[in-house]
Protein backbone atom coordinates (compact mmCIF):
# COMPACT_ATOMS: atom_id res chain seq x y z
CA UNK A 1 0.00 0.00 0.00
CA UNK A 2 1.19 3.24 -0.85
CA UNK A 3 2.53 6.07 1.70
CA UNK A 4 0.85 8.86 3.08
CA UNK A 5 1.44 11.06 -0.52
CA UNK A 6 -1.78 8.43 -1.43
CA UNK A 7 -3.31 8.36 2.09
CA UNK A 8 -7.27 8.46 2.85
CA UNK A 9 -9.58 8.86 5.32
CA UNK A 10 -12.51 6.59 4.68
CA UNK A 11 -16.12 7.24 5.33
CA UNK A 12 -18.65 4.71 6.53
CA UNK A 13 -20.71 5.62 3.23
CA UNK A 14 -17.92 4.69 1.16
CA UNK A 15 -18.04 1.07 2.78
CA UNK A 16 -21.51 0.78 2.54
CA UNK A 17 -21.43 2.08 -0.86
CA UNK A 18 -19.23 -1.01 -2.23
CA UNK A 19 -21.60 -3.72 -0.12
CA UNK A 20 -24.68 -2.09 -1.31
CA UNK A 21 -23.51 -2.06 -4.83
CA UNK A 22 -24.69 1.34 -5.44
CA UNK A 23 -23.57 2.96 -8.57
CA UNK A 24 -20.05 4.63 -8.58
CA UNK A 25 -18.59 1.48 -6.77
CA UNK A 26 -15.58 1.06 -8.52
CA UNK A 27 -13.80 4.14 -8.17
CA UNK A 28 -14.26 3.12 -4.52
CA UNK A 29 -13.41 0.05 -4.87
CA UNK A 30 -9.60 1.16 -6.75
CA UNK A 31 -9.22 4.13 -4.63
CA UNK A 32 -9.19 1.51 -1.42
CA UNK A 33 -6.77 -0.86 -3.68
CA UNK A 34 -4.56 1.82 -4.62
CA UNK A 35 -4.31 4.20 -1.65
CA UNK A 36 -3.05 4.10 2.18
CA UNK A 37 -6.03 3.36 4.04
CA UNK A 38 -7.16 5.44 7.14
CA UNK A 39 -10.34 3.95 9.10
CA UNK A 40 -11.44 6.25 11.95
CA UNK A 41 -12.30 3.80 14.80
CA UNK A 42 -15.45 5.13 15.29
CA UNK A 43 -16.20 4.47 11.35
CA UNK A 44 -15.93 0.35 12.17
CA UNK A 45 -18.66 0.86 14.97
CA UNK A 46 -21.08 2.40 12.42
CA UNK A 47 -20.02 -0.06 9.49
CA UNK A 48 -21.09 -2.43 11.35
CA UNK A 49 -24.30 -1.32 12.62
CA UNK A 50 -25.64 -0.88 8.76
CA UNK A 51 -24.40 -4.46 7.76
CA UNK A 52 -26.00 -5.90 11.31
CA UNK A 53 -29.25 -3.12 10.39
CA UNK A 54 -31.44 -6.15 9.65
CA UNK A 55 -30.02 -8.58 11.85
CA UNK A 56 -30.17 -12.08 11.07
CA UNK A 57 -27.95 -12.36 8.22
CA UNK A 58 -23.93 -13.08 7.24
CA UNK A 59 -23.69 -9.69 7.22
CA UNK A 60 -21.75 -8.49 10.09
CA UNK A 61 -19.72 -10.92 9.89
CA UNK A 62 -18.23 -10.40 6.20
CA UNK A 63 -17.99 -7.16 7.35
CA UNK A 64 -15.67 -7.87 10.23
CA UNK A 65 -13.84 -9.69 7.35
CA UNK A 66 -13.18 -7.08 5.08
CA UNK A 67 -12.21 -4.85 8.21
CA UNK A 68 -9.53 -7.45 8.79
CA UNK A 69 -8.27 -7.63 4.98
CA UNK A 70 -8.12 -4.37 4.54
CA UNK A 71 -5.86 -3.82 7.66
CA UNK A 72 -3.95 -7.04 6.85
CA UNK A 73 -3.29 -5.48 3.50
CA UNK A 74 -2.23 -1.82 5.62
CA UNK A 75 -4.72 -0.02 6.65
CA UNK A 76 -4.87 1.50 9.91
CA UNK A 77 -7.45 2.48 12.49
CA UNK A 78 -7.20 5.77 13.56
CA UNK A 79 -8.33 6.36 17.44
CA UNK A 80 -11.08 9.11 18.07
CA UNK A 81 -8.88 10.47 20.81
CA UNK A 82 -9.21 14.01 22.71
CA UNK A 83 -7.78 15.79 19.61
CA UNK A 84 -10.37 14.51 17.18
CA UNK A 85 -13.29 15.43 19.86
CA UNK A 86 -11.99 18.78 19.86
CA UNK A 87 -11.84 19.35 16.45
CA UNK A 88 -15.41 18.12 16.19
CA UNK A 89 -16.72 20.07 18.68
CA UNK A 90 -15.70 23.36 16.69
CA UNK A 91 -17.38 21.37 13.42
CA UNK A 92 -20.30 21.34 14.93
CA UNK A 93 -20.69 24.78 15.14
CA UNK A 94 -20.24 25.55 11.25
CA UNK A 95 -21.35 21.77 9.75
CA UNK A 96 -23.28 19.82 12.47
CA UNK A 97 -27.02 19.72 12.15
CA UNK A 98 -28.36 21.08 14.99
CA UNK A 99 -26.78 24.16 14.94
CA UNK A 100 -29.62 25.80 13.31
CA UNK A 101 -27.40 27.23 10.29
CA UNK A 102 -27.92 23.97 7.89
CA UNK A 103 -25.71 22.16 8.89
CA UNK A 104 -25.68 18.50 7.43
CA UNK A 105 -23.07 16.35 9.15
CA UNK A 106 -24.22 13.84 12.42
CA UNK A 107 -22.47 13.32 15.44
CA UNK A 108 -20.76 10.10 13.19
CA UNK A 109 -19.98 12.59 10.54
CA UNK A 110 -18.20 15.30 12.56
CA UNK A 111 -16.16 12.46 14.11
CA UNK A 112 -14.78 11.31 10.63
CA UNK A 113 -14.28 15.10 9.57
CA UNK A 114 -12.30 16.15 12.30
CA UNK A 115 -10.06 13.13 11.68
CA UNK A 116 -9.43 13.85 8.17
CA UNK A 117 -9.38 17.62 9.28
CA UNK A 118 -6.31 16.52 11.95
CA UNK A 119 -4.63 14.20 9.22
CA UNK A 120 -5.49 17.00 6.53
CA UNK A 121 -6.48 13.89 4.68
CA UNK A 122 -9.04 13.75 1.90
CA UNK A 123 -12.45 11.86 2.83
CA UNK A 124 -13.48 8.91 0.53
CA UNK A 125 -17.01 9.09 1.14
CA UNK A 126 -20.69 9.12 -0.67
CA UNK A 127 -22.96 12.03 -0.68
CA UNK A 128 -23.74 15.38 -0.76
CA UNK A 129 -22.48 15.92 3.46
CA UNK A 130 -19.08 16.27 3.40
CA UNK A 131 -18.73 18.15 0.23
CA UNK A 132 -20.77 20.82 1.78
CA UNK A 133 -18.06 21.51 3.89
CA UNK A 134 -14.53 22.41 3.81
CA UNK A 135 -13.25 19.14 3.79
CA UNK A 136 -10.85 17.97 1.10
CA UNK A 137 -13.12 15.47 -0.89
CA UNK A 138 -11.17 12.27 -2.13
CA UNK A 139 -11.87 12.71 -6.38
CA UNK A 140 -12.99 8.86 -6.63
CA UNK A 141 -15.72 10.14 -3.78
CA UNK A 142 -19.52 10.03 -5.36
CA UNK A 143 -21.01 13.34 -4.72
CA UNK A 144 -24.80 12.45 -4.61
CA UNK B 1 22.82 -4.74 -19.68
CA UNK B 2 26.50 -5.38 -19.31
CA UNK B 3 29.02 -5.41 -22.29
CA UNK B 4 30.64 -8.89 -22.89
CA UNK B 5 33.80 -7.24 -21.60
CA UNK B 6 32.48 -6.01 -18.48
CA UNK B 7 30.61 -9.78 -17.76
CA UNK B 8 31.80 -11.87 -14.83
CA UNK B 9 32.49 -15.38 -16.40
CA UNK B 10 30.40 -18.36 -15.00
CA UNK B 11 32.07 -20.60 -12.58
CA UNK B 12 30.61 -24.19 -12.90
CA UNK B 13 31.24 -25.65 -8.98
CA UNK B 14 29.32 -28.86 -9.93
CA UNK B 15 31.60 -31.48 -11.33
CA UNK B 16 28.65 -33.55 -13.11
CA UNK B 17 27.58 -29.98 -14.92
CA UNK B 18 30.75 -29.44 -16.04
CA UNK B 19 31.26 -32.70 -17.26
CA UNK B 20 27.78 -32.08 -19.01
CA UNK B 21 29.29 -28.74 -20.60
CA UNK B 22 32.40 -30.48 -21.84
CA UNK B 23 30.23 -33.16 -23.68
CA UNK B 24 27.67 -30.72 -25.13
CA UNK B 25 30.63 -28.44 -26.84
CA UNK B 26 32.22 -31.50 -28.52
CA UNK B 27 29.85 -30.81 -31.53
CA UNK B 28 31.33 -27.03 -31.54
CA UNK B 29 28.87 -25.15 -30.32
CA UNK B 30 30.33 -22.85 -27.25
CA UNK B 31 29.99 -22.98 -23.73
CA UNK B 32 27.85 -19.75 -24.02
CA UNK B 33 25.33 -21.53 -26.43
CA UNK B 34 25.14 -24.49 -24.40
CA UNK B 35 24.25 -22.40 -21.04
CA UNK B 36 21.90 -19.49 -23.46
CA UNK B 37 19.88 -22.72 -24.94
CA UNK B 38 19.35 -24.66 -21.69
CA UNK B 39 18.10 -21.40 -19.73
CA UNK B 40 15.57 -21.01 -22.95
CA UNK B 41 14.49 -24.33 -22.43
CA UNK B 42 13.50 -24.01 -18.76
CA UNK B 43 10.05 -22.30 -18.40
CA UNK B 44 9.92 -19.06 -16.47
CA UNK B 45 8.24 -18.58 -13.26
CA UNK B 46 4.33 -17.05 -13.07
CA UNK B 47 4.91 -13.42 -12.39
CA UNK B 48 4.08 -12.08 -9.27
CA UNK B 49 0.60 -10.52 -10.09
CA UNK B 50 0.53 -7.18 -9.11
CA UNK B 51 -0.11 -6.02 -5.70
CA UNK B 52 -2.82 -3.41 -6.53
CA UNK B 53 -4.38 -5.83 -8.32
CA UNK B 54 -4.35 -8.83 -5.85
CA UNK B 55 -5.60 -6.46 -3.13
CA UNK B 56 -8.67 -5.21 -5.61
CA UNK B 57 -9.24 -9.28 -6.23
CA UNK B 58 -9.42 -9.62 -2.20
CA UNK B 59 -11.79 -7.13 -1.96
CA UNK B 60 -14.45 -7.89 -4.38
CA UNK B 61 -14.16 -11.41 -3.34
CA UNK B 62 -15.12 -10.35 0.12
CA UNK B 63 -17.88 -7.66 -1.07
CA UNK B 64 -19.28 -10.27 -3.00
CA UNK B 65 -20.40 -12.27 -0.08
CA UNK B 66 -22.24 -9.83 1.39
CA UNK B 67 -26.35 -9.55 0.58
CA UNK B 68 -26.74 -6.26 -0.53
CA UNK B 69 -30.53 -6.70 -0.51
CA UNK B 70 -30.29 -6.80 3.28
CA UNK B 71 -28.30 -3.42 3.75
CA UNK B 72 -29.90 -0.35 4.04
CA UNK B 73 -28.42 2.47 2.11
CA UNK B 74 -26.67 5.63 3.97
CA UNK B 75 -29.75 7.62 3.87
CA UNK B 76 -31.83 5.20 5.64
CA UNK B 77 -29.77 4.54 7.80
CA UNK B 78 -28.89 7.88 9.29
CA UNK B 79 -32.44 8.68 9.43
CA UNK B 80 -33.08 5.36 11.45
CA UNK B 81 -30.39 6.02 13.41
CA UNK B 82 -29.53 9.82 13.82
CA UNK B 83 -31.94 12.18 15.18
CA UNK B 84 -33.32 15.81 13.44
CA UNK B 85 -29.47 16.97 15.03
CA UNK B 86 -28.00 14.33 14.27
CA UNK B 87 -27.36 12.77 17.22
CA UNK B 88 -28.20 8.90 17.99
CA UNK B 89 -31.67 8.62 18.53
Amino acid sequence: MSEDGNAVVVDTSALVALVARERGSDPIFNALAESAIWLPAPVLLEFHLVTAATGNSPNPAVAAALMARLIADGARVRAFDGDCAAAAATASAFYGKGNGLGGLLNILDLMVYATAKIMGLPILCTGKDFAATDAIIHPASRRD
Amino acid sequence: MQTRRSQQPITIRSDRAAARLKLLTRDGRSQAQIIEEALEAVPLPAPEPDDRQRRLAALKAIVARFDPTTIPSMAEFDAREYDERGNPR
